[in-house]
């Protein structure tokens, strides 16, 4: 047993796991940081909304869904270019940022979207005939109603974000994913592919749990 | 009385699949500042359609409502925000917020208003929950209280701007009797203590007895009789509206026609209003003229605490057109039914 441990790189996974992390919760920023803004457009701009504009929301719609539906592993490689020109590099933890908030942002704005979408009609008439602005009627009631919705959302993403991190460090992120594939499958050191594994688990596991938690802290219902 | 608030020839049409489905023909109102005004219909009448195109949750599709002196067709979007502070409304679902508690919701158009201080917003929160019995729910979210407390709350929230003209979407009907009671009794001492001016709809003849001072009866888009409650209440003109006074009076006119078929004698409905309830004048007039009556049928009650009594007798002896000049030197309204 202690010879198994003992075989284990525990410096390099330690470092895998700070890499994952910091990959983890700077794209799970910027996802929200533009995917709540965009998925707010969405909502506003839809059928019968208060901002209701037709052409914008099917382009805006079409876009989402093409980012969508575009294979996570294609996105990294066919993003790689576009990557070095915006950051520099297309290598390390800051390369691998872009291609994963342009994976996650669409998908987080459609899940805004719905959450928005669930709020009760007359929260957002009885906020109008207050004399309400847009603006007002948007942060004022409808993300403070749709929270626990949004939250829930970005539990969602932050586990798929988990996964793509894994997909790019094989393209030179680094990180847990990096080191599952070199030692697994390129040395057939099978433990290590376990330890690595266990603790991609463990993350997924500790998101939901926390996601879960701000969740019921937050409904009201 | 000034008018308030007014519809001028306004009709309205929902867009629905590339047509126009009409909602309201040619409506024409007027509100005056200080009164109760009830709209009835059945569902699908546009009572909903109706009050929504006073603040303008909807636009009407042609005519003018006029508010406080000011046609909203003309306002532009700032104006119609300020002129929407000054009109509360509370709905039939309540529509709180449920992230917030019982004091936030209140608060909420006054933050929106952006007119007041901090501390402002809060001496005024608490008197308005001390104004609707709430002063110890304040921290309270509106998914622990009961539906006549989030009414209430909801009542708050409309007259957190201090309102020209509160809205009353159904505001009772998903309300159980008593609470309907009580936050109709809350309307009504808001009405007199502010001198606030209400517009209400229902479908509830009960409602518009105990609350409003006038009265709009729509059917299919149409106001089908128009006036001031105790008249279309004790005197309905049309199908329409007898069909509601009759619901509420658990009332059947058409038995009782058939009931009066075997009554001998001449067949007369009296109404007696304020305090003619209460005098004895049908004994007097037997006094004074040979005649001699019985009560067939009738109902004494209130319109909004104004008493009332409609009674059919049937009236037998040799002075009986005396008698009803007697009546009706005494401004009781005398109606030969046979
Ligand atoms: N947003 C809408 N779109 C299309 N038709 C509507 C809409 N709102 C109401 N209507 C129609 O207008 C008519 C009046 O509705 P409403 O004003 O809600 O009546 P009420 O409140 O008296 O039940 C109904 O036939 C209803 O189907
Ligand atoms: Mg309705």
């Amino acid at each position: 047993m202690t010879a198994i441990l003992l075989n284990i790189p525990w410096a390099e996974i330690g470092e895998a796991t700070l890499d994952t992390l910091l990959m983890l919760s700077l794209s799970l920023a910027a996802t929200v940081i533009i995917g709540l803004p965009l998925g707010v457009m969405l909502f506003l701009t839809g059928k019968r909304q208060l901002l209701e504009q037709p052409i914008f929301y099917k382009v805006t719609s079409f876009v989402v869904n093409l980012l969508r539906s575009v294979p996570f592993i294609i996105l990294l490689i066919v993003m790689m270019p576009l990557t070095e020109i915006l950051i520099g590099t297309s290598l390390g933890v800051r390369g691998s940022i872009p291609p994963l908030v342009v994976g996650a942002a669409p998908f987080f704005a459609r899940l805004v979207e719905t959450a928005l979408r669930e709020v009760d009609r007359g929260i957002i008439e009885a906020t109008q005939s207050m004399g309400a602005t847009t603006r007002q009627i948007v942060l004022g009631a409808l993300i403070p109603e749709a929270l626990p919705g949004i939250i829930a959302g970005v539990t969602v993403t932050a586990i798929a974000l988990v996964s793509y991190t894994a997909m790019s460090g094989v393209v030179g992120g680094g990180g847990l994913g990096d080191l599952s594939v070199r030692y697994g499958y390129h040395r057939h050191q099978n433990d290590v592919m376990v330890v690595t594994v266990f603790l991609l688990v463990v993350l997924v596991q500790l998101l939901q749990m926390f996601g879960d938690r701000l969740v019921l802290k937050f409904s009201r219902r | 009385m000034s008018s308030l608030l007014a519809f001028h020839n306004v009709s309205k049409s929902y867009r629905v699949n590339d047509a126009l489905v009409p909602a309201l023909h040619d409506i024409n109102l007027s509100v005056s500042q200080g009164e109760i005004y009830g709209v009835i219909g059945h569902s699908g009448a546009g009572k909903s359609t109706l009050i929504r195109l006073i603040n303008l949750l909807e636009r009407p599709t042609s005519g003018s409502i006029w508010v406080d002196g000011q046609n909203l067709m003309e306002l532009n979007d700032q104006a119609l925000r300020d002129m929407r502070r000054k009109i509360g409304m509370i709905f039939q679902h309540f529509n709180l917020l449920s992230s917030k508690t019982v004091a936030q919701n209140i608060a909420f158009p006054l933050e929106i208003a952006k007119c007041y201080t901090a501390d402002e917003i809060k001496r005024r929160v608490g008197a308005l929950m001390d104004r609707v019995g709430l002063g110890d729910q304040a921290h309270k979210y509106p998914a622990q209280l009961s539906g006549g407390q989030k009414q209430r709350v909801g009542i708050a929230r409309a007259l957190a701007n201090e309102p020209r003209v509160l809205l009353c979407d159904e505001a009772t009907s998903a309300l159980d009797p008593q609470t309907t009671q009580s936050v109709l009794r809350l309307l009504n001492e808001i009405n007199v203590d502010l001198k606030l001016t209400i517009v209400l709809i229902t479908h509830e003849m009960n409602v518009i007895r105990s609350l409003c001072d006038h009265v709009a009866v729509l059917d299919g888009g149409r106001v089908m009789e128009e006036g001031k409650v105790s008249d279309v209440f004790l005197h309905p003109q049309h199908e329409t509206s007898r069909r509601f006074v009759y619901e509420s009076e658990a009332w059947d006119e058409s038995t009782i026609a058939a009931a009066f078929a075997h009554v001998k004698g001449k067949l007369v409905r009296l109404t007696f209003r304020g305090d003619k309830t209460y005098e004895p004048v049908l004994s007097s007039a037997m006094r004074e003229h040979d005649i001699e009556f019985y009560i067939v049928s009738g109902r004494i009650d209130k319109i909004k605490n104004v008493p009332y009594g409609q009674l059919v007798i049937s009236l037998n002896g040799k002075q009986i057109d005396e008698a009803l000049a007697y009546f009706r030197a005494r401004e009781i309204r005398v109606e030969e039914m046979r």
